[in-house]
């Protein structure tokens, strides 16, 4: 894959997304961060997974590539046939989470998809329905399919369409939200393998969103970590799950339960204390520190709770970066097994 | 929250002078002239005149409303003409006869429609279901009097139950002293059974009368109402840890759906004011709403203008309280605006100007 | 999760002391059969199911959607929506069979259920406290400031932070997280000996889920329930559970010991989905399991797994009874037993 790869095509530059609240009992203005300072690049032909819990941010950055999510500072560029080298549209196109309500349920088929074609501009009237065609046989669907109504069509299936439709106006680059949550575990595979193999075959590149660790790791060849609206660890998918340096993607990795193999992990489970705090009120210095066990390993560090990290350069010369003063502690006090049980959420 | 509260009560005191302005416009701007009805067809144009002078309606309109409002504001309501009384005095003689029977006539037909109503929302399809579905059409499609008439040929005529539709009392009873004006509390208060159980028979029927229409509407509104709620998650939560049926259908089922039901109440009971008029009218019943009638045929308009002002008012009171009863019933409602509501996306300008956002907030939003 | 240690059984949730395996199993599900009616169809949800579980062991219920595992969850306590028709079957708590009014009455008292969606399944307009005092009321006739007393200990014991402030919330103030601990609080509030929990945690992110499985384990241990998991996730029931059961429309297809099932089971639907599952540390290709469960309006015809199964022969135009395969294992298949279900499945 690397030979592969083309130069960043897409580059989002210190973005943010906020938003005003107002009222609450006091009436008082108050300021949600959905996305802060958030930077990364992607490669033509990569795929890059972003993983996170809720509040994360991750959906909100997958709204903003696309297009759908203005920002509040930073830019996002991409490079393309568009204007000034930019994006074209139709250049950028997003997959859904949610099959059963990202397809109006009424359309036929063949209309949703060749609204996407028309719209999308590339070809002219009287191929419209060879195009859908093709698209239909690229997603594995029957042609005999594109007379049914959405409604009539499996959760796999829909999934499938809306994939189609994404690939009308042949994207360089598609945003996968969430795209196989929603799905029974077999069509899940079928779905994932079907993203792979479309990527190999049109050279596509992929933003891959998923709170699903195991998910992403199938899909994406490198990943970035959010929390909170802020990225906190980015590397390759095998480096960052396997010895995360970031002590959240530590706690992330242990909690996913496996089928009774050693975890990848190799140590004992961490358990985080309660939930992620508010966008709105998020803790001073690192986002995390209140939650954080290696803070409380290393006897809480003031620093901790004063200044918030940046992502740090090049951990083990992998590209690994993450968001923590004490990240080359991390793997040392894991395999040390000093994890212990939580201590209380300090406030 | 206060600020809701007062908000709302300017709100109000907007729509009264509003519906103040609209009732005075309506009768200056009707067709007949006042002071010759009041003075007689065999008056004299003198005669005439000088009632016209003392009805001021030689002012013009800005000066006859003025006059109107200070009225009002000292608690002169004017004068009825064709009675030769004050409005004031009749407001009170008859006010607390349609205010008796709009009471029990709510508190019958909410009663009533609302445990109908969750009752064939339990069993939905069954006969009972069906039956007082029926029923419920029948009683919002016939028209009031006619019900009212019906009533008295069934209960009094036929069956002799019911006493003669003369009226609040029999013309044997004596009155118990006013205290109220309610003679149901009125009696009560005096120790006075006999005439207590006068009164009620004679509230009965016309009680009745208006409690059908009211009735039949909430039982529609509350079965649907309860119907969708019927199906919620919570529901089956209830029946998972052992509720048995009628508590889930009263205390959870009704409870959650009770918004809507509550509103409609409320707006059934200003409908009341309007029913009474007719029913008013089939059993004699000297209130306010005969007075609208005979005030109106007889181009009376200072009753009529203080009764519509009346109306209006309570409309308004019976909204505003049913606003603020919203967060006691439902919780997740907030008057105020809310604290987990997002309000837009920042632009870069106010981005670039505002403080690090921090502070204590009271609910979480998902990004 | 830790690894898993050599004692043949799932970590944490080892058979609790004082039970054996001869005991007569707590609940029983025999032979239950049910359908949807409405006018134009009838869909055959379930067909001849029968599960069982046992005092103080963890039986993990696994099946995608339409497999019908959250309708024979339902039927154990009588929970059915009202289409559905019941054409068969029978539960037996405690060796004592149940009719509607018997499952009625251990609801809530000696078996408690935990639902997915936490924020749907409160009662959105009544206070928390109240909602989990309702069952103490109700079965243990407590009075109201006893009840409520006893919620702020439940709740403080599912670790929410000051319960007594908590009592007075309402369900929209708390987050995902903290309304399933609620729930689980309300569930155990009479120390039922059997929580059913349908998907606890599907809508939960993954450390949260990992804080309330932890915290059914705890409970389990301290009350000595038993604990009945409904789940599509295999990972989570490999984690946590005794036993397995997997089902396929509306069947039950292979049962046993949730170790045993997932290194080498006999079923191709279970092998199938096991291989389709994408497991951290691994970046192998998975191997998807072609073609889409059944309808079940039009009825199914010999065994229905056929059109997907990579084995399937001559003899499965047959339906394949569930039988044992070995000690407490058992398998509708007619292959099973015959060497292992393995071979090559389709890739993608």
């Amino acid at each position: 894959m690397p030979a592969d790869l083309e130069s960043t095509i897409l580059t989002v530059d210190r973005a943010s997304v906020s938003f005003e609240a107002r009222g609450g009992r006091t009436g008082q203005k108050r300021v949600l961060r959905a996305l802060d300072d958030v930077s990364l690049q992607v490669r033509g032909g990569e795929s890059l997974g972003v993983v996170g819990e809720s509040g994360c941010g991750k959906t909100t950055l997958a709204r903003a590539i696309v297009g759908l999510q203005e920002l509040s500072e930073g830019t996002i560029s991409v490079r393309g046939d568009g204007e000034h080298g930019g994006r074209r549209r139709g250049d950028v196109q997003m997959v859904f989470q949610d099959p059963y309500s990202s397809l109006d349920p009424h359309q036929r088929v063949r209309s949703i998809i060749a609204e996407s074609i028309i719209a999308a501009g590339l070809v002219p009237k009287h191929e419209v329905r060879e195009r859908i065609a093709s698209l239909l046989d690229l997603v594995g669907l029957h042609g005999d399919l594109s007379d049914r109504r959405a409604t009539e069509l499996s959760g796999g299936q829909r999934q499938r369409v809306g994939i189609a439709r994404a690939l009308a106006s042949e994207p360089r680059i598609i945003v996968c939200d969430e795209p196989v949550t929603a799905l029974d575990v077999s069509i899940q595979a079928q779905i994932i393998n079907l993203l792979t193999d479309l990527r190999r075959r049109l050279g596509l590149t992929y933003v891959f969103i998923a709170h699903d660790v195991a998910v992403v790791e199938q899909v994406a060849d490198r990943v970035m970590v959010m929390y909170l609206g802020r990225v906190v660890e980015t590397g390759t998918v095998r480096s960052v799950f396997e010895s995360p340096s970031h002590p959240y993607t530590a706690a992330l990795v242990s909690a996913v339960p496996t089928l009774g193999a050693e975890p990848a992990s190799g140590h004992s489970a961490i358990r985080l204390v309660g939930e992620p705090p508010s966008p709105v009120a998020p803790p001073s210095g690192c986002r995390f520190h209140p939650r954080c066990w290696l803070r409380d390993v290393l006897d809480r560090p003031p620093i901790c709770s004063e200044e918030d990290p940046h992502l740090s350069g090049l951990v083990n010369g992998s590209e690994q970066r993450a968001a923590c003063h004490f990240f080359s502690e991390t793997q040392s006090a894991l395999l040390a097994g000093t994890v212990g049980p939580p201590q209380a959420v300090d406030e | 929250m206060k600020r809701y509260v007062v908000r709302r009560i300017g709100a109000t005191l907007i729509v009264i002078w509003l519906v103040s302005v609209g009732s005075f416009l309506l009768f200056r701007l009707a067709p007949g002239d006042p002071a010759r009805l009041v003075a007689g067809p065999l008056a004299s144009p003198a005669a005439v005149a000088s009632i016209r002078h003392q009805m001021q309606l030689n002012e013009s309109p800005i000066n006859q409303y003025l006059g109107y409002v200070d009225d009002l504001v000292h608690g002169n309501f004017g004068t009825a003409w064709h009675l030769h009384q004050s409005v004031g005095s009749l407001l009170v003689q008859r006010l607390p006869a349609t205010a008796e029977l709009a009471l029990y006539a709510s508190i019958l037909g909410i009663l009533g429609g609302v445990l109908i109503g969750a009752l064939a929302a339990a069993r939905p399809g069954t006969l009972f279901d069906r039956i007082t579905g029926y029923a419920a059409i029948v009683g919002l499609g016939t028209p009031v009097f006619w019900l009212g008439l019906v009533l008295i040929l069934i209960f009094y005529s036929h069956l002799g139950i019911a006493p003669v539709p003369i009226g609040r009392l029999s013309l044997t009873t004596t009155p118990p002293p006013h205290v109220t004006g309610f003679l149901t509390i009125d009696s009560l208060l005096a120790g006075d059974f006999s005439a207590l159980g006068d009164a009620l028979a004679h509230l009965a029927l016309p009680v009745i009368t208006l409690a059908i229409p009211i009735a039949a509407y909430l039982a529609r509104v509350t079965r649907a109402s309860v119907l969708e709620v019927y199906d919620s998650d919570f529901i089956r939560t209830a029946r998972a840890k052992g509720v048995g049926e009628r508590r889930v259908l009263f205390r959870h089922a009704l409870r959650a759906g009770f918004l809507p039901v509550m509103t409609l109440a409320a707006l059934s009971i200003g409908d009341l004011l309007s029913g009474a008029v007719l029913v008013e009218a089939v059993f004699n019943w000297p209130g306010v709403g005969g007075l609208a009638v005979e005030s109106i045929a007889a181009h009376d308009f200072a009753p009529v203008e203080a009764i519509v002002l009346i109306a209006a008012l309570t409309y308004c009171i019976l909204n505003l309280v049913t606003d603020l009863l919203y967060g006691v019933v439902d919780a997740r409602i907030r008057l105020d605006g809310g604290s987990s509501t997002v309000v837009r996306r920042m632009s870069r300008r106010q981005f670039s100007r505002s403080p690090s956002g921090t502070g204590d907030v009271d609910g979480v939003v998902q990004a | 999760m830790s690894a898993i240690a050599d004692t043949g059984e799932g970590p944490g949730s080892a058979r609790l002391p004082g039970h054996s395996e001869d005991d007569e199993p707590l609940i029983a599900l025999n032979d239950l059969s049910v359908q949807f009616q409405d006018r134009h169809r009838s869909v055959t949800a379930v067909r001849g199911v029968s599960i069982h579980v046992n005092a103080g062991e963890v039986l993990g219920l696994v099946g995608e959607s339409g497999s019908g595992k959250t309708i024979t969850a339902l039927s154990l306590i009588g929970l059915l929506p009202p289409t559905a028709v019941v054409r068969g079957g029978s539960v037996t708590f405690e060796g004592i069979k149940l009719d509607q009014r018997g499952l009625r009455g251990i609801r809530g008292a000696k078996v408690g259920m935990v639902f997915q969606n936490p924020l749907s399944s409160f009662n959105p307009v009544q206070r928390i406290g109240t909602q989990i005092a309702e069952g103490l009321r109700l079965h243990r006739n407590m009075s109201r400031s006893a009840s409520l007393e006893e919620a702020a200990r439940l709740l403080a014991r599912v670790g929410i932070p000051e319960p007594h402030q908590r009592l007075m919330s309402y369900p929209h103030e708390f987050s995902g997280g903290m309304l399933q601990r609620a729930m689980v609080a309300m569930a155990i509030a009479c120390q039922p000996a059997l929580l059913i929990a349908d998907e606890p945690t599907t809508a939960l992110d993954v450390t949260v889920q990992a804080q309330v499985l932890e915290l059914f384990a705890s409970v389990r241990s301290e009350y000595g329930m038993a604990l009945l998991l409904i789940t599509h996730n295999l990972a989570v029931v490999a984690s946590v559970a005794d036993r397995i059961v997997v089902m396929y429309a509306g069947r039950v297809v292979e049962e046993g010991p949730v170790i045993d099932v997932i290194q080498a089971p006999t079923h191709p639907y279970t092998a199938g989905l096991l291989k389709a599952v994408p497991k951290l540390g691994s970046t192998d290709r998975l191997l998807s399991i072609p073609g889409q469960p059944p309808d079940l309006s039009k009825g199914v015809v010999g065994c229905a797994y056929r059109p997907r199964c990579p084995i399937s022969g001559p003899e499965c135009e047959a339906d394949p009874p569930l039988r044992i395969v070995s000690g407490a294992r058992c398998a509708a298949c007619w292959k099973a037993g015959s060497g292992r279900p393995g071979g090559v499945l389709d890739a993608g």
